[in-house]
């Protein structure tokens, strides 16, 4: 052998079988389990064929858990990016105000989902939540509402305190993708009589494409996997209102312990990942700057 | 051979040879990592030592200490009391190394079957009586401790309901550790505040007692659904004062359908307290311990939880009869048994059991009156044990075990008695019907649907 492959075995190797290890034998561990009915508490395991699938689709809650992600996808790909990108070209300068709140507004993505969780918990908290508090000093008394344990709003608060968070993760990639932008082309612009509104949509957002569609992918999968919030949040409650499809596999696999039924619904989440990420890298590499 | 390549096979070797050693390194560490992380009991005398065999005149402080080798247990009791009492009982197990690994309730329930089914799960573990052990016992991931009961003469120092709670498929598979009482929790205060000097024993009287109670200015019941399982006692109870413990076996079993008109009785029965304001708003919104903190500022009178409230109360620095009392589940049919309800936690052995001598051993340990007692205590619980010297207990709960002594009989709650599948969607019905009442015959028949599709396997 030579040293050369050697040395590309020794470096490669180990990666490689890390992700065989914890990526490629799970998935094909799943795709193998969606099509039986294993029971995580064990005994015999036969095959179902596509069962597992028919049955997801037939019923209710799951297709409810599937109508709430694709609408969490939804708002989570449009609200955060929208928002991130406001905040990064307003925070763009080098100012001293713009430099303090680039701090500040660091912080979300640095903390835990639990803590932001908790927080927001007691932001909604029907008696003494900030939320309500303020509503009461500004008059709107008959809007104070339990938050979290009314079905009409549940998902949309949960949603919230995610968009809080997920926003400052576009604003961060937004701010490395302005400092990018050449000077040039702002000011070719603006000799060409441009206003600034101009500006953005014509020049600076179309630049920008390549970061965006890192924003929007990574967004879709924060929103498509989305699990530890909600379930610290509300558990998928009130009555299921806010059951994401991750929240459903871990419903499906530990509490009902139907193992081949929620590995089906994770390959459904798993194919709709793949479709809506897919969209979204096609769209960047379609209409590339440099194209 | 040039340079180059001697160079290269120099760094290949010491690149190897590094990485041998983490290896071995790596080895090594492992097998400390156990004792570095969770310090074994100390092996104390052998005070719980069995006799030495016989022909011996010898004392039997001079038998050798036996050892069983270690032990691995994992608990979900999560008092800070309740805790120090396992590691302090722990300490006095003079027949091995007792490690434990406490993890909080909720995530319990889930990484015990994650264990059980990566093949390493603990020796022992503490569990839920009824449906939860029926479920990983008929699954084969546990075996049978009759060693601990026979050693521990369980047969004859547990009373017969709490031995029968122990028992799947004809053997004993869980040792009860301690059980609990629900019950109205009420503030004393608010009681006299709103003229409620007498506790009520008929349904009448809570009827009359919860318009006294909201004439004053406090709500008669606290509930915090937002988990779901604090609703399932007022279904229980309903369930029990009305259509009776064997009814409610067979909806358990699915034998009875949830539309029958034993729960649609029930339903309707407990949609008149919503209606007529009793609760809480937003149940949904708070937790169980919202409510008894609810109960405790005396925003409400009153709350249906299970012992561990007076685990939780106290720790908060309120008395017993003082600031917190409580009052059996009234009667509504005087011709329905009285029938007392909770759950039982209990140990079990897993089949894997790596040590199970040593298991049955630590169990047996477990079972002596003192353990028993001094783990209730601290976790607020009840001592499965008849032998315990319950005059230690505080004044609440030496007033609970006397209302379960005269029970007629003992129900474990929705949870535990229905099989976990079903369970879940009960569960969502009673979230569901205290958001919208009204809603209740949609409900059933979701539920029995759900049900039916879960009996059916």
């Amino acid at each position: 052998m030579k040293p050369k492959t050697l040395w590309t075995l020794l470096f490669l190797g180990p990666p490689v079988a890390l992700f065989a290890a914890i990526i490629a034998v799970p998935t094909v561990e799943a795709f193998r389990l969606s099509f039986t009915d294993a029971n995580i508490l064990g005994g015999a395991t036969n095959w179902t064929g596509f069962d597992n699938f028919t049955e997801a689709f037939q019923d209710e809650h799951v297709r409810s858990s599937i109508r709430i992600t694709l609408l969490w996808t939804l708002f989570g790909t449009v609200i955060p990016p929208a928002l991130g990108l406001g905040v990064a070209v307003l925070l763009q300068n080098t100012t001293r105000f713009a430099t303090i709140m680039k701090s500040l507004l660091f912080v979300p993505v640095a903390i835990s989902l639990v803590v932001v969780a908790q927080v927001w918990i007691w932001i909604y908290q029907p008696d003494d939540g900030l939320l309500n508090q303020v509503l009461g000093l500004i008059g709107l008394e008959r809007w104070e509402n339990a938050w979290l344990a009314d079905r009409s709003t549940a998902l949309y608060a949960v949603f919230v305190s995610w968009a809080w968070q997920q926003t400052v993760l576009a604003m961060i990639l937004y701010l490395a993708g302005l400092a990018t932008i050449p000077a040039e082309y702002v000011e070719a612009a603006k000799v060409d009589g441009a206003t600034k509104l101009q500006i953005y949509w014509k020049v600076v957002i179309p630049v920008l494409r390549p970061v965006t569609t890192v924003v929007l992918s990574l967004i879709a999968i924060n929103s498509l996997r989305n699990f530890d919030l909600v379930y610290a949040m509300t558990g998928g409650g009130p009555v299921r209102e806010t059951e994401t499809m991750p929240v459903l596999v871990y419903r499906t696999l530990f509490r009902l312990h139907e193992q081949g039924e929620a590995s089906a619904i994770s390959i459904i989440l798993f194919m709709i990942t793949l479709v809506i990420v897919g969209g979204f890298m096609w769209w960047g590499r379609r209409g590339r700057y440099a194209d | 051979m040039t340079y180059r390549n001697k160079t290269r096979r120099s760094w290949l070797k010491l690149s190897i040879l590094i990485v041998l050693a983490l290896v071995v390194a790596a080895c090594g560490n492992d097998d400390d990592a156990p004792e570095a992380m969770e310090p074994p009991a100390t092996v104390a005398p052998a005070t719980e030592a069995p006799a030495t065999e016989a022909g011996g005149d010898e004392p039997e402080a001079t038998a050798a200490p036996v050892d069983l080798g270690s032990i691995e247990v994992g608990h979900y009791f999560g008092s800070d009391l309740g805790q120090q009492a396992i590691i302090d009982i722990n300490q006095t197990f003079g027949m091995g190394e007792v490690s434990i690994s406490p993890i909080e309730h909720e995530a319990f329930k889930d990484q015990i079957l994650v264990a059980l089914a990566g093949g390493e799960p603990p020796d022992v573990f503490s569990y839920w009586a009824g449906a939860r052990t029926a479920s990983v016992q008929g699954n084969g991931h546990l075996q049978p401790i009759t060693a601990a009961f026979d050693g521990a003469d369980v047969w004859n120092n547990f009373p017969q309901a709490l031995v029968d709670a122990g028992i799947y498929d004809g053997e004993p598979y869980l040792l009860p550790f301690g059980f609990h009482y629900v019950a109205f929790f009420y503030n004393p205060q608010v009681m006299a505040d709103a003229g409620v000097t007498e506790m009520p024993t008929t349904w009448d009287e809570l009827i009359a007692a919860a318009d006294q109670i909201a004439a004053s200015g406090a709500k008669p019941f606290a509930l915090g659904s937002m988990n779901r399982w604090p609703a399932q006692f007022w279904f229980d109870f309903l369930m029990l004062r009305t259509a009776g413990p064997d009814y409610r076996a067979q909806l358990m079993s699915g034998e009875a359908s949830y539309e029958d008109p034993e729960v649609t009785a029930v339903l309707e029965r407990w949609k008149e307290l919503v209606d007529a304001g009793y609760f809480v708003d937003d149940a949904n919104a708070y937790t169980w311990t919202d409510a008894a903190d609810a109960v405790a500022n005396g925003e409400a009178a009153m709350t249906l939880m299970g012992t561990w409230i007076t685990g939780y109360w106290d720790g908060n620095g309120l008395v017993p009869v003082d600031d917190y009392d409580f009052f059996n589940f009234p009667v509504i049919d005087p011709a329905v048994e009285n029938a007392a309800l909770g759950p039982i936690d209990g140990w079990v052995v897993t089949a894997a059991a790596a040590n199970p001598e040593g298991s049955f051993a630590l169990l047996e340990h477990y079972a002596s009156p003192e353990n028993q007692l001094d783990w209730a205590i601290g976790q607020g619980a009840l001592p499965p044990n008849s032998n315990a010297d319950t005059s230690q207990l505080n004044p609440v709960m030496q007033k609970a075990l006397g209302e379960v002594e005269v029970a007629d009989s003992y129900s474990f709650n929705y949870d535990l008695a229905t099989p976990p599948a079903v369970a879940e969607f009960g569960l969502d019905m009673f979230q569901a019907f205290m958001d919208n009442p009204a809603g209740y015959a949609d409900l059933q028949a979701d539920t029995q649907s759900a049900a039916a599709e879960a009996f059916a396997g």
